[in-house]
């Protein structure tokens, strides 16, 4: 088992709406969105653990607490040992150069009037990550590393396209050295085509730097074909986590089961065996009491309406949320 | 194609700078000439005024425009053509004078108040929407009323006022920007508040404020030279604008050329003024 780099412990955000005219008439408190209620999770060095879910689950929020965007309102995050929001921690700029993200919109993510050069460029220099003399070289290494031609240092953002944005992306955050990657949609935003090259070039350049993952999607082969480990979010909560392969191949949790039957199949003779959930996703300022997904549950039992279960590890799988997994999965 | 092709300077078509861009736009190069000259006459007068503005002729008053006086000239018989030129000197400083230093207050407090948001936003609204409720000319002439009349206490006045307009702008510009991934990024990247707002939000924040800062010199122009008809800005016997309209007035309907040579410089300025503003906007928009 590999050194634990950074370790997320009972994650809690809400986000305050404002009380609207009609909450003020009936005299009720501001509606609460509950981003995040109880997340915990490990990275661990080298890993890439992807994150999925539906929209709306809270997996950029918590992309976003990570790097410091966000302040949570509960639980803590530590990073080799040390809590992030600590007093003395919040000054420290040298957690922003050790953990970096990469934005899902390549065309809001770059400064549209600074050249990829100069973009570089601050990197380093703010960080002094190379003596002024070597900088131009360290940004021709930068772009080299992630292939753009070296005349890109010369253009603006909008003379790329949104692959080679994200490229660019990666290479400011790879200039200040990170151990951490946070990719937070990082492909969605572009064609599949373009994807492969993208994703194929962030493991490629993990191997080579040995960069620890966070892999934050949609997509579920995207994650599966990127990840060692999976976590399933559902309203702010991780449902299910555990290697990608067991996971993809015998999701445990009803709601990881019911998301990866709904991706569709390659194999033609697949007529679909799409489980389908009943009702809709439940907004996040409305959370069912018990278990968050008994409302469209097929499984669910008196006991799943009163009690939240607990994330417990199981054999031959990862950890899952549900208080009737072992049913589940011996009839199944 | 176009992401494993290596981009080569020579494959794509040379861009036309923005410039040429803009000089191809008739109101832009119009606007920019009609400046352009007004500069001129403002910096080096004694170069075309044909007589000294302050030259007294008991003998030529309120002659009508001839050829020796193409605009006329005036009860005490000094060329009126000579003091609208050299008005231009106090025309065009009070267009610089009036509004940079409002510019730059506004900007800086704009950002910062939209940048940081909470109380001292919430303070800041309710100064703009103190200062906006009365109309501009009010304002100003309350704080003259209170400083004094002349040119300096008119730039304080008019600064004193006028910040907020740009303040307003500039912090509805930096929140909007705020919503880009690139301000976010700055912060991941551990760039400092100073990098993030004055280095990323406030050049891609500006445009519309330059913008507005071209409008804002005609109207201070225009601001300007009330205050001097109403005897609260420049004081005569300095020739300028508002003055010279405000000493025709008495002769409007014998010597009409007094109040309206005075009266189309100060057109033509501010159309200039505002077809540059135009013309800025599109120049300064970042592509893509």
């Amino acid at each position: 088992m590999s050194e634990t780099v950074m370790e997320i412990r009972d994650l809690g955000l809400e986000f305050q709406l404002g009380r609207t005219l009609a909450d003020v008439i009936q005299r009720r408190p501001g509606r609460v969105v509950n981003a995040l209620n109880g997340v915990s999770l490990a990275l661990k060095k080298g890993e890439t653990l992807g994150v999925v879910g539906e929209s709306g689950c809270g997996k950029s929020t918590l992309a976003r607490c990570i790097v410091r965007l966000y302040t949570p309102q509960r639980g803590r995050i530590t990073y080799h040992g040390q809590d992030i929001f600590a007093e003395d921690a919040r000054a420290d700029r040298s957690y922003n150069r050790r953990v970096q993200m990469m934005f899902q919109d390549p065309y809001s993510s770059l400064n549209p009037r600074m050249t990829t050069g100069q973009i570089l460029s601050e990197a380093l220099r703010v960080h002094q990550m190379r003596p002024e003399s070597e900088i131009d070289a360290r940004v021709a290494e930068l772009l080299e590393l992630v292939r753009l031609p070296q005349d890109a240092a010369g253009k603006l953002p909008h003379e790329f396209s949104g692959g080679q944005r994200q490229r660019i992306a990666i290479a400011r955050a790879l200039a200040v050295e990170p151990e951490v990657l946070i990719a937070d949609e990082l492909v969605s935003a572009l064609d599949v085509s373009v994807q492969a090259q993208v994703v194929n070039l962030l493991l490629e350049l993990q191997e080579r730097l040995n960069l620890t993952i966070l892999f934050v999607a949609h997509d579920l082969r995207l994650v599966r074909h990127v990840s060692n480990r999976v976590a399933v979010i559902y309203l702010g909560r991780i449902v299910e986590i555990g290697d990608s392969e067991t996971l993809f191949a015998r999701p445990a949790h009803p709601y990881s089961q019911a998301l990866l039957s709904a991706a569709p199949s390659l194999d033609p003779d697949d007529k679909g065996s799409a489980i389908r959930l009943q009702g809709e996703l439940p907004s996040p300022m409305d959370v069912p009491p018990g278990c968050p997904f008994h409302v469209r549950c097929p499984h669910a039992s008196e006991i799943c309406k009163q009690q939240e279960p607990r994330l417990t590890a199981h054999e031959g799988r990862g950890e899952v949320a549900c208080h009737h997994v072992k049913e589940i999965n011996t009839h199944a | 194609m176009t992401e494993t092709s290596p981009l080569s300077a020579a494959a794509a078509p040379p861009q036309k700078s923005r410039l040429q861009i803009a000089l191809r736009k008739p109101g832009f190069v119009i606007g920019m000439v009609i400046i352009g000259l007004s500069t001129l006459l403002a910096v080096a007068p004694g170069l075309f005024a044909p007589y000294d503005p302050n030259f007294i002729d008991y003998t030529a008053v309120r002659q009508p425009p001839s050829w020796a006086h193409p605009f006329g000239t005036d009860m005490l018989g000094r060329d009126s053509l000579s003091r609208v030129i050299s008005a231009y000197s106090v025309n065009m400083q009070m267009a610089v004078l009036a509004t940079v230093f409002a510019l730059v207050i506004g900007v800086v407090v704009g950002a910062l108040v939209g940048y940081y948001r909470g109380l001292a936003d919430m303070i800041f609204g309710r100064i703009v929407d103190a200062i906006i409720t009365f109309p501009f000319l009010v304002l100003v002439i309350a704080v003259v009323a209170v400083l004094g009349p002349g040119l300096v206490n008119m730039y304080i006045a008019i600064t004193l006022v006028g910040w907020v307009y740009y303040a307003r702008l500039m912090r509805a510009e930096v929140i909007a920007q705020m919503g880009n991934d690139y301000a976010a990024s700055g912060v991941v990247m551990g760039y400092s508040d100073r990098r993030i707002i004055f280095r990323h939000l406030l050049p891609n924040a500006i445009t519309p404020v330059v913008v507005y800062w071209m409008t804002d010199m005609a109207l201070a122009i225009l601001l300007g030279s009330s205050l001097g008809y109403l005897g609260l800005g420049a004081q005569p016997p300095q020739a300028e604008w508002g003055v010279l309209i405000a000493e025709g007035r008495n002769f409007i309907t014998t010597a009409w050329w007094l109040s309206l040579m005075p009266g189309i410089a100060i057109v033509l300025t501010g159309l200039g003024f505002s077809l540059i503003g135009d013309g800025l906007a599109d120049l300064l928009r970042p592509r893509g």
